[in-house]
């Protein structure tokens, strides 16, 4: 088993993978399951959940999927240790902010995991890069079935796999992609486009992070109804509504162009100056610059792989900083941050 | 980190930390708001808005008139055997208590349901358990289906073989019924 510091220092998964897209970050399955027989989390006390966190965990022992990856109980990570797996998405922000009698489960690879004590008992999630929905449900898929070996699921079968909250009921599944759209936004068709995705019972919310300012133009789709439908048919809804979105944001990206090609070129080449040559960077520097470099990739005004990208934006995150960069004063840590941004980019140059 | 002073558009007292665009029916709004308020809002968690909506629409079924028919107050409180989860909490949160409240609650969570999933019968994957009652359940049709053809055509000693194999089945079947009787998992 991995422990402190190495899940740190270990490759972020999902992003080491070559991703071929700009305008996809990640696509992503979380799956809902509870066991049978016992209240959900919210409503058992404290040593109850603590003990079945500590049955999950036994009885999932040796699960070949996640063997050699980390496992741990969240109270015994401080808070910028939470806050650093919540950045690479292996927990919710829920379970950073209240850590008693939770867990996590984390694959060595970190592109699969589960939490104990989340919502509901078990929260099995899969990521992957780019637009990859099947392939983060099969991860997913297989991950479920190592538990549904050893554990015994809440289930009926008029209402599927039974949760705490009625939104997530029969496939308890929850497919969702984080995804780039400067050209809408720059357009102002984001409310428009928006609407059309409600209409087809998809759920949109920003992607924001510490500041003030909306931060990188990335937004998340997710399903917004999880019974009544199989899973494949709901993957199918989502990833046609996803292609159907960047062809979108491809329409607006070429009417900015034609509107405007300069001052948009200007504008990607000024990002690109701050992040190759700044000394103090904040996070949401990090986000609003590499938003439009990853633009300026998408229009082919620029080159640096999308993979780069990846790791600038997740490693410049804050709790990232602090702890890759070891700086426990916010001076520091933007020097830092300004520092691996400014050495990623140039041996992109080289 | 830039140092913002700006102050929460719903509360007005903490720091404003988080944008987020909320769209009703097609109509904009844009807010900045602070953590606590974000995380009171279930905004920090996923997923938000089936969250907010559907205490939105349980606060519509407490506060839906009763029909005149009877008098009001005439309903008394319904708990949860299993967990005492009451329906007064489960309105509250929008939250059930376990997975046997369900059961409990299933009148009241059907018209919730309805608004917020667009079938009430589950189609997709099923835990182990219930595969193999549902491969078993084919296996005693298929083989019944067999018996009946071995009889018509008058192969006794083929009809003898199948119905052993009926029985093993069956044997097999009231096995897996009762294991999941006693893990409180039973079909409803």
């Amino acid at each position: 088993m991995m422990g402190w510091p190495d899940i740190a220092a270990a490759p972020c998964g999902w992003l080491a993978e070559q991703a071929g897209n700009a305008t996809v970050l990640s696509s992503r399955i979380r799956l809902a399951r509870n066991l049978a027989g016992r209240p959900f989390p919210h409503h058992a006390r404290r040593p109850q959940r603590a003990e079945l966190r500590r049955e999950i965990f036994e009885r999932t022992h040796g699960i070949e999927r996640v063997e050699g990856g980390a496992r741990f109980a969240l109270e015994d990570l401080d808070r910028v240790r939470r806050q650093f797996l919540g950045e690479r998405q292996l927990v919710s922000q829920d379970l950073v902010e209240s850590p008693e009698a939770r867990g996590v489960v984390i694959a060595p690879d970190q592109s699969m995991s589960f939490m104990v004590n989340e919502e509901d008992h078990l929260r099995i999630q899969a990521l992957r890069s780019g637009l990859d929905l099947d392939g983060a449900y099969r991860a997913a898929d297989a991950l479920e079935r190592d538990l549904d070996a050893r554990l015994e699921f809440a289930y009926s079968q008029r209402f599927g796999f039974l949760t705490a909250c009625p939104t997530n009921a029969g496939t308890g599944m929850r497919a969702s992609i984080l995804v780039h759209l400067p050209g809408l936004v720059l357009n102002k068709e984001v409310g428009r486009v928006f609407s059309t995705l409600q209409a087809q019972a998809l759920t949109i919310r920003g992607f924001y992070g510490e500041g003030s300012a909306a931060l990188g133009n990335f937004f998340q789709i997710s399903n917004a109804t999880t019974l009544g439908l199989r899973e494949a048919e709901i993957l199918d809804k989502l990833d046609r509504s996803a292609r159907e979105l960047l062809a979108w944001e491809e329409q607006a990206r070429e009417a900015l162009l034609s509107r405007a090609r300069s001052l948009l070129e200007d504008r990607i080449w000024r990002s690109y100056g701050v992040l190759r040559h700044a000394r103090l960077l904040s996070a949401q520097d990090v986000l609003n610059h590499t938003s439009l470099l990853r633009l300026g990739v998408g229009l082919g005004v620029l080159q640096v792989p999308v993979q780069v990208l990846n790791e600038i934006l997740i490693h410049g995150q804050p709790a990232h900083a602090q702890i890759l960069g070891s700086g426990d004063h916010p001076g520091e840590r933007d020097a830092w941050r300004a520092d691996m941004v400014r050495k990623k980019l140039r041996e992109c140059e080289a | 980190m830039g140092v913002s002073e700006l102050r929460c558009d719903l509360c007005g007292a903490g720091q404003a930390t988080v944008r987020y665009t909320e769209i009703d029916e097609g109509r904009v709004t844009k807010r900045t708001i602070c953590r606590s308020c974000a995380h009171a809002r279930g905004l920090l968690d996923e997923p938000p808005q089936a969250v907010a909506v559907l205490q939105k629409l349980l606060q519509t079924t407490v506060t839906t008139p009763a029909p005149a028919a009877e008098p009001v107050a005439a309903e008394p409180e319904r708990t949860c055997e299993a967990c005492h989860w009451s329906l007064a909490a489960f309105r509250r949160t929008g939250r059930l208590g376990c997975p046997e409240c369900w059961t409990t609650f299933e009148a009241q969570l059907l018209p919730i349901l309805r608004q917020v999933q667009p079938q009430l019968q589950h189609v997709g994957k099923a835990p182990r358990t219930q595969a193999r009652q549902a491969e078993l359940r084919q296996r005693a049709a298929d083989l019944r289906g067999e018996l009946e053809r071995a009889v018509r055509g008058e192969d006794y000693e083929r009809a003898a073989r199948l119905r052993d194999e009926i029985r093993t089945v069956e044997q097999e079947q009231s096995d897996a019924a009762r294991r999941s009787e006693s893990t409180g998992n039973g079909a409803p």
